[in-house]
């Protein structure tokens, strides 16, 4: 066999002339190429890469060593909460999880009729896809806390920035999440009601939203979990809830109130986390 | 009755699927079109329910020149014209009964389709489909979870409960095992004998279309090779459909 022959078969790149395609040979002379492995190239760039993020940021492992004895010390404190202080954990806890439910709603509800015209096997059109989609990516590069910031700037301080924020912070997400989705339904049974006479909304409800409706609700309630998180964080920005405690708290140096909100943070999240996975594993 | 006179289709990348198809096909036939992959048997299927446009020549069902049909006039035409697909294409997740109440949704208005608000009637008339193809105890279960006949049973009931006057299935046992496949074909004879629809299959299996249709269409690159009774096709016209390569059967025993 001449190697003529089997080159064709790839474009030959600048790596594959330095480090020449090994050749096999069966007893039969039937040969096949094998081109050389690029792993070692990729190791060694990560290994570059690793070392001059450490020289970059001064990152010195014995920092962490001789600091331990302060971090256990404020863990301690942390983990023995001053629960007198709950009381006034309650109030900004729920306006958390208030703030989080209202904004994950609102912002799931946008994101439907937008994931669908995003979605390139229903909406035909290129264009109004790509104008779409440049949208959703322009809205998930700016972050929660970015986002809460210029809200408490313009609505002013509180809850309602925040709810505005996780809204805005849901409908990217969620938007992305299901027009990728969305693009790995079966489209056969849209054809088959097309092909009985139905007009396009109607195959495109009876064929399609149900195939897309269980998938929605599994990403609605993934993002919630998110928000429960996220929110409590909002507060640093001035937008409500449970982070103006936290803040706060930390300010004061009060450890044993701070274990307090983060230990009913924590109970809050995890059982959140529990009963959305529960549904979500019933949708699917 | 449908037919094909000098019918020409040309695909927009510039493939000639159909050349010069002339067909005459009444009312109550069960035809077998046969061919190999690419032949064009897809598209004359596609062609009479428009799924597909000719190129050239004329096209009519009943008298009606189906490809000056358009918007709600194809979809009423259509609802006469049922479809079976390789796959079946049914919402897997939704219920048996529920798919083959879809077939009532492009007479229904826009809220009711809406809210998906069903009557009484329909539903007994879906019930009755699935009946008519002998799964009625699986009305409630999921499609996801029934076999791949099954579903394909399904698939029938929807295309029946449409009372459609002609069926057209695409490679309709394709995607099953022989016996399974055997029952189908079984209930395509039955479902043309006792309800007098037309049927139109392709098929890959010639075996099964000798033996279960009535007349055999054979296509070879876009042309007609073979038009006539199942019982008088020989060994060397089959071989001229499939180019003299062997033709594909199910290959099991009986």
């Amino acid at each position: 066999m001449d190697n003529e022959n089997t080159s064709v078969l790839y474009k030959e790149t600048f790596y594959d002339k330095i480090f020449k395609p090994e050749i096999v040979t069966l007893p039969n002379g039937h040969t096949v190429r094998r081109r050389r492995s690029r792993t070692p190239f990729i190791v060694l760039a990560l290994v570059i890469a690793i070392l001059w993020a450490v020289k970059m940021t001064g990152f010195d492992p014995s920092e962490i060593v001789r600091r331990f004895a302060k971090m256990m010390d404020l863990m301690k404190k942390i983990f023995q909460p001053d629960w007198s202080f709950f009381p006034k954990v309650v109030s900004p806890l729920l306006d958390t999880i208030k703030m989080s439910i209202l904004g994950t709603v609102i912002g799931c509800a946008v994101a439907l009729p937008v994931a669908i015209l995003a979605s390139s096997n229903i909406n035909r059109n290129a264009i109004i896809v790509s104008i779409f989609r440049f949208l959703l990516a322009l809205i998930r590069t700016l972050p929660t806390l970015v986002i809460a910031l210029v809200c408490a700037l313009i609505f002013s301080l509180g809850t309602f920035s925040g709810t505005v924020a996780i809204a805005i912070f849901t409908f990217g997400v969620v938007s992305k999440m299901l027009y990728e989705s969305i693009e790995t339904i079966d489209m056969g049974p849209f054809e088959a009601m097309e092909a009985l006479g139905a007009n396009k909304f109607q195959a495109f409800w009876s064929a399609c939203v149900p195939q897309i409706l269980p998938v929605y609700l599994s990403h609605c309630l993934y993002c919630f979990e998110m928000n429960i998180r996220a929110s409590a964080i909002l507060g640093y920005v001035g937008a409500g809830g449970l982070g103006i405690t936290i803040n706060e708290r930390i300010g004061w140096r009060d450890y044993n109130s701070l274990g307090t909100v983060l230990l009913s943070l924590f109970v809050v999240v995890a059982f959140i986390e529990f009963f959305s996975e529960y549904l979500r594993k019933k949708l699917s | 009755m449908i037919e094909f006179k000098n019918v020409y289709k040309t695909y927009p990348n510039g493939f000639t699927a159909l050349k010069n198809i002339n067909l005459q096909i009444e009312q109550g036939e069960f035809v077998a079109i046969i061919g190999l992959s690419g032949a064009g048997k897809s598209t004359i299927l596609r062609c009479i329910n428009r799924m597909h446009d000719i190129t050239k020549g004329e096209l009519t069902v009943d008298g009606t020149d189906v490809n000056t049909l358009r918007g709600r006039e194809l979809r009423r035409y259509r609802r006469k014209v049922g479809m079976i697909f390789q796959s079946f294409n049914l919402v897997s997740r939704s219920t048996a009964i529920k798919n083959v109440l879809t077939a009532d949704v492009p007479d229904m208005n826009f809220l009711r389709v809406l809210f998906g608000i069903f009557t009484k009637e329909q539903k007994m008339r879906a019930l009755e489909s699935l009946d008519k193809v002998g799964i009625l105890d699986k009305a409630y279960t999921r499609c996801d979870q029934l076999s791949g006949g099954q579903q394909q049973r399904v698939a029938l009931a929807r295309t029946l409960n449409q009372n459609p006057k002609i069926i057209l299935a695409d490679e309709p046992v394709a995607s099953l095992d022989p016996i399974t496949a055997k029952q189908v074909m079984e209930d395509f004879v039955r479902i043309n004998r006792d309800y007098k629809i037309s049927i139109l299959l392709n098929i890959h299996h010639v075996d099964l279309a000798l033996k279960y249709c009535d007349r055999v269409i054979g296509i070879r690159a876009g042309e007609i090779v073979f038009d006539g009774p199942a019982s008088t096709i020989t060994q060397e016209q089959i071989d001229e459909v499939y180019n003299g390569t062997k033709a594909p059967t199910m290959g099991d025993g009986e």
